[in-house]
């Protein structure tokens, strides 16, 4: 033990006498610092932007005059995401997505307006975060602080020296992982700090947030290990760093996207314009529910009217046009969650593909596990799409049983041609009242930590591999 | 003269050397398996394309002739608008995997129609593509360091500079040869591909001679500041790992600190703002008194001003001009929304000086034609189609024409370019 800590003491003072070692430690901090600072900051001003528009669209909603319920349908209202606590240290797939949808009677929208459009080209090799930060850069830096590490010592001779002085080989290789490890810990004590403030501020994340540093904490502990192990094995320093930074730029650069255009080669998806008009023309066997007398809900007719033991629609105790309003956004309403469903279930399958490459890439490994758990990844962005059309068919049917109950038949369907009945198929204000405020609740804990896993087990892999590899070099290590 | 033998020498030399030759065909492969990921994507793109273009003039025809009316018909009546690859896509699939491409309008407002964005599997966009592109602007500035960092220090540590220079009348001319026989072999593994598919795949010799131009002065940058530190005084290992840092800064920390600059100078228009002033103006006016409507609508389209006054509480032409309304009063925000995205696209231009692989991808992309500007230009097009529909419309409304079928048939066609 004594003998590793002289390695690691060496290490350090040579780490502090070479300039090089200084700026890269200094620039690793610093990125974190600056990653984690803005990365802050722009969270708390989006989360305060999107309250307060989820806020104003609710009152501008509630405070609509007296109307004709069915204009209220097309009024519609807008939901807001606002992002998960923990986006503060990994944002995931959020600005990739839009961040609003427009909720209508007859339609199942997209969200609009994701950030990602707009600076592209700077954010394609990934966005400001400390995940990033973690996850990308501080492996490059931490292999140019140690690929020499071993190495140096062989190509000087002072290998064999330290050797015959008595250090074990086993003590030699894992002080000098012990010294790049310092650095790493070092890196990732930001990380800690923010992880520990999360789960002080949003107790049922403390979970997540434990498993996004410790997934963070193995995923930097197994790069410590490769770099040691490629500069215990290298003849030379520079074929170490060769080899480091061509598994680095394979696994973090290539990768990912390889696998991204596997996902999307092996599984294709619809785009939106062809589900639009399949849904449309879905829609027609439906029927038009602006038009009573569509085809489409003849059998609907018959139906209502033996329920309600009469000859005529214009005999209904309610309105008939609310009831095809009803009728009509319940049956479209299936056709489109079909369509969204088999949507998602393709995105799931591409995400999964991507999720198999983590063997091949312990960056795949350590990003999917981060945003999993910190629940920014896709299947938070559907359960946000499922959440806001279960909204939206609530607040559209509750407006069509006003329709239903509220308005005469006969006024109904005069409205277009005589003032007075339109005057009359305007309802209270009063009913905008009842709008539920939009409450999107994240995926629970449990869940994520349920999806976390198996990259978790891969991630752990890795390191395993990694710390049986340097066993092995540490022994042969003494052999030379 | 002796430059020549001297570089036919090199390529000998270096001919023999595994190394060089191994990393040279990596480069070559990547560069081929990015421009056929690049072509897979654009292709199933123009498939889905033209597959969309008959479903939707099939749907279009069944809504015409089911319909009773011309406001109905618009109501009803989507048609498809498209960007359709370019012929160069292939090489830098760049917006197209972010912003639609694809969009289906009709004759209502249309500030409630265009920010609708694709449903694009936002964990494929995270990771990006991997095209052609990105390997010239991320990845060959790495191969061009392995090839090159060490290209005086191997020969310095094995103790052969002495014997090089002594025999060469110009000992420059032995370096400069080498150099530029490495840095060539690293332009050929990247251009072979482009020549040798860009052609089968029908990029235009004029797009592939734009793109090598890109590559070669690539090429050249990286391999001027690689040689800057190869023939200093540092150690192989120290070169290396300043180059990486060089290219850590450049690839990856230049645009990150570009990103946030421009976050704090360009904070861009919220795009939810425009679509909730349009959908109060365009509510709003089914409480206000037609004239409220009509009068400003007549202002701005006096060629209807002399349609007859409305008396019922709904009326088609009414119906379609408080849809115009609405778009005018968004008018200014959106005007604003696009002026901020081209404005943070100039800045981004800009950071492009301080990092040459943001530079090569903007080059690309834009040979491509799948750049933002081309986004932009989509966008522009979508709105000049859809005053095609509208003032396809406005006579039939307007002069109050007795619905017939036959009178759709003009419907206007959306043109590509």
């Amino acid at each position: 033990m004594t003998a590793i800590l002289h390695i690691a003491r060496g290490e350090w003072q040579h780490m502090l006498r070479t300039r090089l070692a200084v700026t890269i430690i200094v620039m690793l901090l610093a990125l974190i610092a600056v990653a984690a600072a803005s990365s802050a900051q722009q969270l708390v001003s989006e989360s305060q932007t999107r309250e307060a528009y989820q806020r104003e669209a609710e009152a501008t909603f509630r405070s609509q005059p007296a109307r004709h319920p069915h204009r209220m349908v097309h009024y519609g209202h807008y939901v807001f995401r606002t992002p998960a606590p923990l986006a503060v240290i990994d944002p995931g797939v959020d600005p990739f997505t839009g961040r609003s949808i427009f909720l209508e009677g007859h339609r199942r929208n997209t969200a609009a307006f994701a950030e990602a459009r707009e600076t592209s080209v700077l954010t394609r090799l990934g966005v400001v975060s400390p995940a990033f930060a973690l996850q990308v850069v501080a492996p490059l830096l931490l292999i140019l602080l140690g690929f020499t590490s071993v190495v140096r010592e062989r190509e000087r001779g002072t290998l064999l020296q330290l050797i015959a002085q008595g250090v074990p080989a086993r003590a030699l290789v894992l002080g000098k992982a012990a010294a790049i490890g310092s650095v790493a810990a070092l890196a990732s004590l930001p990380l800690l700090i923010g992880v520990m403030w999360l789960s002080i501020r949003h107790p049922t994340e403390a979970l997540p947030a434990l498993l996004v540093f410790a997934g963070h904490a193995t995923y930097l502990g197994f790069w410590v290990l490769l770099i040691t192990v490629v500069s215990a094995l290298a003849s030379k320093a520079r074929s170490a760093l060769i080899t480091l930074i061509i598994v680095w730029a394979a696994t973090t650069i290539l990768m990912p996207r390889i696998a991204a255009d596997v996902a999307a080669t092996a599984v294709t998806s619809q785009t939106q314009t062809e589900m639009d008009i399949l849904v449309q023309r879905d829609m027609r066997v439906v029927g038009d529910s602006h038009n009573i007398n569509d085809p489409g809900f003849r059998s609907f007719q018959d139906q209502v009217l033996e329920e309600y033991g009469v000859d005529r629609i214009e005999d209904l105790p309610v309105n008939y046009r609310g009831l095809v309003s009803l009728q009509g956004e319940a049956e479209g309403s299936a056709v489109m969650n079909q369509y969204a469903a088999e949507l998602h279930a393709t995105q799931r399958r591409q995400a999964t593909i991507i999720n198999l490459f983590a063997i091949a890439s312990p960056y795949l490994a350590v990003r999917n596990l981060s945003m999993r758990s910190a629940g920014t990844d896709l299947i938070n962005h559907q359960r946000f799409l499922d959440a806001a059309e279960a909204q939206r068919f609530e607040l559209i049917q509750q407006i069509n049983t006003v329709h239903a109950n509220e308005v005469l038949f006969a006024d109904d369907s005069a409205r277009s041609v005589d003032h007075e009945s339109e005057q009359r198929t305007r309802v209270s204000g009063d009913f905008w009242h009842r709008l539920q405020d939009f409450n999107f609740t994240p995926q629970p804990a449990s869940d994520r930590l349920l999806a976390a896993l198996p990259l978790g087990v891969v991630l752990a892999l890795w390191l395993l591999a990694a710390t049986v590899l340097i066993r092995r070099v540490a022994r042969k290590a003494g052999e030379a | 003269m002796s430059l020549i033998r001297n570089i036919q020498r090199e390529a000998r030399f270096v001919g023999a050397n595994r190394t060089t030759l191994a990393a040279c065909l990596a480069l070559a492969i990547m560069c081929l398996l990015a421009i056929v990921l690049g072509q897979a994507e654009i292709s199933r793109q123009n498939d889905t394309l033209e597959r969309t273009l008959s479903q939707s003039r099939v749907e279009l025809g069944e809504v015409f002739d089911a319909a009773t009316d011309y406001g109905g018909a618009a109501y009803s009546g989507f048609s498809l608008t498209y960007n359709a690859p370019a012929e160069a896509a292939f090489l830098a699939i760049g917006q197209r995997d972010l912003s639609p491409w694809m969009l289906r309008i009709r004759a209502l407002a249309l500030e409630g129609q265009i920010h609708e964005s694709d449903n694009f599997n936002p964990e494929l966009s995270l990771a990006g593509r991997f095209d052609y592109a990105f390997v010239i602007a991320f990845v060959l500035p790495l191969f061009i360091i392995v090839l090159l960092y060490d290209v005086y220090a191997a020969e310095r540590d094995a103790g052969r500079v002495a014997m090089l220079t002594a025999t060469a009348a110009r000992p420059g001319r032995v370096w400069l040869a080498r150099v530029l026989v490495l840095a060539s072999g690293a332009a050929l593994a990247c251009l072979l591909p482009l020549w040798l598919l860009g052609l089968v795949f029908g990029a235009g010799a004029g797009n592939l001679l734009s793109v090598t131009a890109v590559v070669l002065a690539n090429v050249v940058f990286w391999t001027l500041v690689t040689c800057a530190l190869a023939f200093g005084r540092w150690a192989a290992s120290v070169n290396a790992a300043v180059l990486t840092g060089i290219w850590l800064v450049l690839a990856l920390l230049v645009p990150l600190a570009g990103k946030i600059m421009i976050d704090r100078t360009v904070p861009g228009v919220d795009g939810a703002r425009i679509s909730l002033l349009q959908r109060e103006t365009v509510n709003g006016a089914w409480d206000l008194p037609k004239a409220a409507t009509m009068e400003p609508f007549y202002a701005s389209h006096p060629e209807w001003a002399h349609s007859a006054p409305i008396d019922e509480p709904f009326h088609w032409k009414w119906y379609y001009a408080f849809q115009q309304m609405g778009d005018e009063a968004a008018e200014p925000l959106s005007r604003a929304y696009r002026e901020a995205i081209r404005e943070r696209d100039a800045l981004t231009g800009q950071v492009a000086w301080l990092s040459p692989p943001v530079a090569v991808l903007r080059a690309i992309q834009n040979i491509a034609e799948t750049d933002m500007a081309s986004a932009l230009e989509y966008e522009m097009r979508i709105r000049d189609y859809h005053a095609q529909i509208r003032h396809f419309f406005y006579p039939l409304l307007f002069e109050e024409v007795p619905f017939e079928r036959k009178n759709l048939e003009g419907f206007p066609v959306f043109s590509a370019r």
